[in-house]
């Protein structure tokens, strides 16, 4: 059933128009002060002008914006200048919502809003139309969950639904404790401080004024160079840092707890607040379990998964098991209807990835030692610092490990923070083959897979595979999208 | 050093260098009269002192690299992007210094947008918009292809999408 193309409410204009109005208010009185010279006649018409050309444009972009129901499709088309039309297939209409906000409440108006599969952006926004076709284009979008795999359904998430059965994972005291410890943090040092220099300013401590004492302390650092006192107040500031890890840690993991049912993980955790996420399975794009540089030694992984949002739903990297043995992780991957970590199949990435690492490591370094060396030149032995790059980016690529198998892209990456992605191909959304001047030079490309609710820190990615193997793989990964 | 493609990729309609041409001028006419705005208000007093840069340096650069820009520059970067539609998937390469190339399944685009602006409608071109759930790549523009082949790539999206339903 084709539909006419539609305009939205004509009081459109009305709402956008008064929005726009304290902006064009607010240069009235200027305009006051620069025309006041030339008359009060001219000094009325040209806010007029202004506002009937703002009510002009505000017409025209009303008379351009139309919306159509199509042949399984809602199409929007868009735009003065620059024409669009947005094709949105009703398959992958996941929820409309109705916004009503006061005024256009008041001209009985709604805002439709159409969410598609990766909720949050502004996928089709309708600026209000009638009470009664909003709630007519809700019944009629509202259909089931999508086709996209790994899916992008909206389960509602009361967590007061979930049942508080055994968890699946818990953290006792002492593993809050112990996760404390490794969350070493020298914040308060600085806050103190800076609380320090604020209070000078106004409290004066009695008849000794705490600086000079500081100072006379100095001094008498100095003076003495006693190594057993500044190893002592190395030692006091590392008792302060790991204290303050500790206690942040508390505050936040404590009595961490993870339960599951029905599809559904719920996550509780906290001190002083009580939080309460619950994450679905379903809405899981991958799974990264981190091996700190030092927890990692001691056997403790820890587990996140990287969430697509939703109105409702948590997005970007949520913690499962801040500190946690790799059985409880694979249980929870078990519990949660993911492929475990395996290290069987993983193959390194090209040999020249420690070239490229070497390059971009040293290339700072070497400026900055050159430039160094020119002005001062008895410092040439920080030359001797050079290799150090250059072994890093050796180890960096023994480290950096990949495999593609059962449909499931598994990537290991860094020396000291160790990371292991795992990726279901259900996850990756768009992949791309990118080569960079340097990857050129040596034959290398890195594949970026581009998943839902990544965040800043980026997804999941392998860097410098040989050309070859960069375009083998991406044409896997498509013939395994596309059969799925 | 060019590895085999990935798929053989097909390049942008040519009315494109003409859009490109006349970006690259947009942003220049700007960029000129900034520069001469600051050569004659601005730095006076570095002149001065140091006698760096000369009157009409900055400006002459700018103009330089301009026609560069617009003449030759534009061929150039359009030669650089490449398409193709596979039935299963889009791919779009671009990129000067860092070239990509970003395959997008058809079963992983929520909606699509074709649009066209005054300058690509006069040259006869259009951009094709694919929208994913991703985060850094969610939307996949291809620019400077016909109104009509955007057109058929969105109606055979779509008509994936509803079979696969």
């Amino acid at each position: 059933m084709t539909d006419a193309p539609r305009r939205t409410h004509p009081a459109t204009i009305l709402i956008r128009a008064l929005k726009d109005l304290p902006q064009t208010l607010i240069g009235i009185p200027a305009l006051y002060a620069a025309l006041s010279k030339a008359g009060t006649g001219l000094v009325l018409f040209v806010p007029l002008v202004m506002l009937t050309i703002i009510g002009l444009i505000a017409w025209a972009k009303w008379r351009a914006f139309t919306y159509q129901l199509g042949d399984g499709e809602l199409v929007i088309a868009d735009g003065l200048l620059n024409k669009s039309r947005r094709s949105i297939p009703l398959e992958r209409i996941q929820d409309v919502s109705i916004e009503r906000r006061p005024l256009a409440r008041l001209l009985g108006l709604a805002l439709v809003r159409i969410e598609t599969g990766g909720g949050d952006k502004n996928e089709g926004v309708l600026d209000s139309v009638s009470l009664d076709e909003a709630a007519r284009l809700r019944a009629l979008l509202r259909r089931g969950p999508s086709v996209a795999v790994r899916s992008t359904e909206n389960g509602e998430a009361n967590p007061a639904d979930l049942p508080d059965s055994a968890p699946v994972f818990a953290m006792s005291l002492r593993r809050v404790l112990t996760l404390g410890l490794f969350r070493f943090s020298l914040v308060w040092i600085a806050a103190i401080f800076a609380g320090l220099q604020f209070l000078d300013n106004f409290v004066d401590f009695g008849n000794v004024n705490y600086k000079d004492v500081i100072r006379q302390g100095e001094q008498q650092v100095r003076q003495a160079a006693s190594i057993g006192l500044i190893i002592g107040f190395v030692v006091l500031a590392l008792l302060v840092g790991m204290l303050s890890g500790v206690i942040r840690t508390l505050l936040r993991q404590y009595d961490f707890r993870l339960t599951a049912a029905d599809g559904r993980f719920r996550r509780v955790r906290g001190l002083t607040t009580r939080t309460e996420v619950v994450i679905a399975n379903r809405r899981v794009q991958l799974a990264v379990i981190r091996q700190g540089a030092i927890t990692g030694r001691l056997g403790w992984q820890s587990l996140s998964f990287q969430m697509l949002g939703g109105s409702d739903d948590p997005s970007g990297l949520q913690d499962m098991a801040p500190l946690a043995r790799p059985a409880e992780i694979a249980a929870i991957l078990a519990v949660a209807e993911l492929p475990q970590w395996d290290e069987a199949g993983l193959q390194s990435v090209a040999p020249a990835h420690g070239v490229r690492a070497a390059i971009n490591l040293t290339s700072l370094p070497l400026i900055g030692m050159a430039g160094l060396i020119a002005v001062q030149p008895w410092c040439w032995p920080v030359l001797f610092l050079l290799p150090v790059p250059l072994v890093i980016g050796w180890v960096q690529r023994r480290f950096h490990r990949y495999s593609f198998d059962a449909g499931v892209v598994r990537i290991t990456r860094g020396a000291i923070v160790r990371r292991h992605f795992i990726l279901p191909v259900g996850g990756i959304q768009t992949a791309a083959v990118v080569r960079g001047p340097i990857q050129r030079m040596l034959g290398l490309a890195s594949v970026r897979f581009d998943t839902a609710g990544a965040g800043r820190t980026g997804g999941a990615a392998i860097h410098d595979l040989t050309s070859a193997d960069a375009h083998a793989l991406v044409s896997r990964i498509s013939a395994a999208q596309a059969a799925a | 050093m060019n590895p085999l493609p990935i798929v053989p990729l097909d390049p942008l309609e040519r009315g494109q260098i003409t859009v490109m041409r006349i970006d690259a001028l947009m942003m220049i006419v700007p960029a000129l009269f900034g520069a001469c705005a600051l050569d004659w208000f601005a730095l006076d007093r570095l002149r001065d002192a140091i006698g760096f840069p000369p009157f009409g340096l900055l400006p002459g650069l700018i103009l330089l690299y301009g026609l560069y820009s617009v003449t030759l520059g534009a061929p150039r970067r359009w030669r650089l992007w490449g398409h193709a539609f596979t039935g299963g998937e889009l791919h779009v390469a671009s990129g000067w210094l860092i070239r990509s190339h970003t395959i997008v399944p058809v079963s992983r685009v929520q909606h699509i947008d074709v649009t066209q602006g005054p300058i690509e409608r006069a040259c006869g071109v259009a951009t094709l918009v694919l929208h994913t759930a991703g985060t850094s790549d969610s939307e996949v523009a291809l620019p400077g292809i016909t109104r009509d082949r955007a057109e058929g790539i969105r109606d055979a999206i779509r008509q994936s999408i509803g079979s696969a339903a």
